[in-house]
C-alpha cells in the first residue's frame, strides 16, 4: 500500500471518523458519570468504539493509539463478560478520559503534519493495572478467578457475533 | 472478475478494504 494513499484520502477519513468516535465516547462517559454507574449499553458502546479505533489506527500504523485503544478495549471486554460488582467508576472514567485526551492530541499532531507519535506506554500500564486489580477483587470475592473464570473468558471468542472467515 | 460486497460499521475500514480488494483484482459492487 502506498504511503501516498495512506497520507491522503484515507488519512482524512481516519481523522474524521476517529474524531466522531471520540465525541460519542465522551458523551457515553458523561452519561455514565451522571448515572453514577456504567450500564451494559455504555460498556458495549465504549467497547465497540475502542475496537474500531484500535483497528483503524493500526491500519494507519499509529501503533501507540492502537495499543492504547486495545488496553481500554480489554478493560471493557472484562466488564462486559464478568460484570464485576464494585468497580471504581470515577477512576475508570479518569482512565478512559486520559485515553481520549491522548488520542485527541495525536489527531491534532497528525492534522497539523507533525507526525511524531507520542508515548502511550504509561497510560497503557495504568489501564492494565486497573484491570489486574479488578480481576484480583473478583477472585477475592469467591467468584471464578484467574484460574477458572479468566481462562474460560480467554478461550471464548471476543467477537462471537462477527462473521468468521471460511 | 470476482464480485464482492463489503459490510462493516466503520466507513474508514470499508474504504481501506475496498481499496485493497480492487488493487487485487476484485470488483466491489457495494459497501454498507
Amino acid at each position: 500500500m502506498s504511503d501516498q494513499f495512506l497520507g491522503g484520502h484515507m488519512l482524512d477519513m481516519f481523522i474524521f471518523e476517529t474524531t466522531q468516535l471520540l465525541e460519542q465516547l465522551e458523551a457515553c462517559i458523561l452519561d455514565a458519570e451522571k448515572e453514577g454507574v456504567y450500564t451494559m449499553d455504555v460498556i458495549n458502546e465504549i467497547f465497540r468504539i475502542m475496537h474500531t479505533i484500535k483497528g483503524s489506527s493500526a491500519m494507519m500504523r499509529f501503533d501507540e493509539i492502537s495499543s492504547l485503544a486495545h488496553s481500554i478495549e480489554d478493560l471493557f471486554y472484562y466488564l462486559r463478560e464478568e460484570n464485576p460488582g464494585d468497580v471504581g467508576y470515577s477512576e475508570l472514567s479518569d482512565l478512559v478520559l486520559a485515553g481520549v485526551d491522548f488520542v485527541k492530541s495525536q489527531i491534532e499532531k497528525i492534522r497539523s503534519g507533525f507526525g511524531v507519535e507520542g508515548d502511550a506506554s504509561e497510560l497503557i500500564s495504568d489501564n492494565r493495572e486497573f484491570l489486574a486489580r479488578l480481576k484480583g477483587q473478583n477472585t477475592a470475592k469467591g467468584k471464578p478467578g484467574p484460574a477458572g473464570g479468566s481462562k474460560a473468558a480467554e478461550k471464548k471468542d471476543p467477537y462471537p457475533k462477527k462473521i468468521q472467515p471460511p | 472478475m470476482k464480485k464482492v460486497l463489503i459490510v462493516d460499521d466503520a466507513a474508514f475500514m470499508r474504504a481501506m478494504i475496498k481499496n485493497l480488494l480492487e488493487k487485487n483484482g476484485f470488483e466491489v459492487i457495494g459497501e454498507a
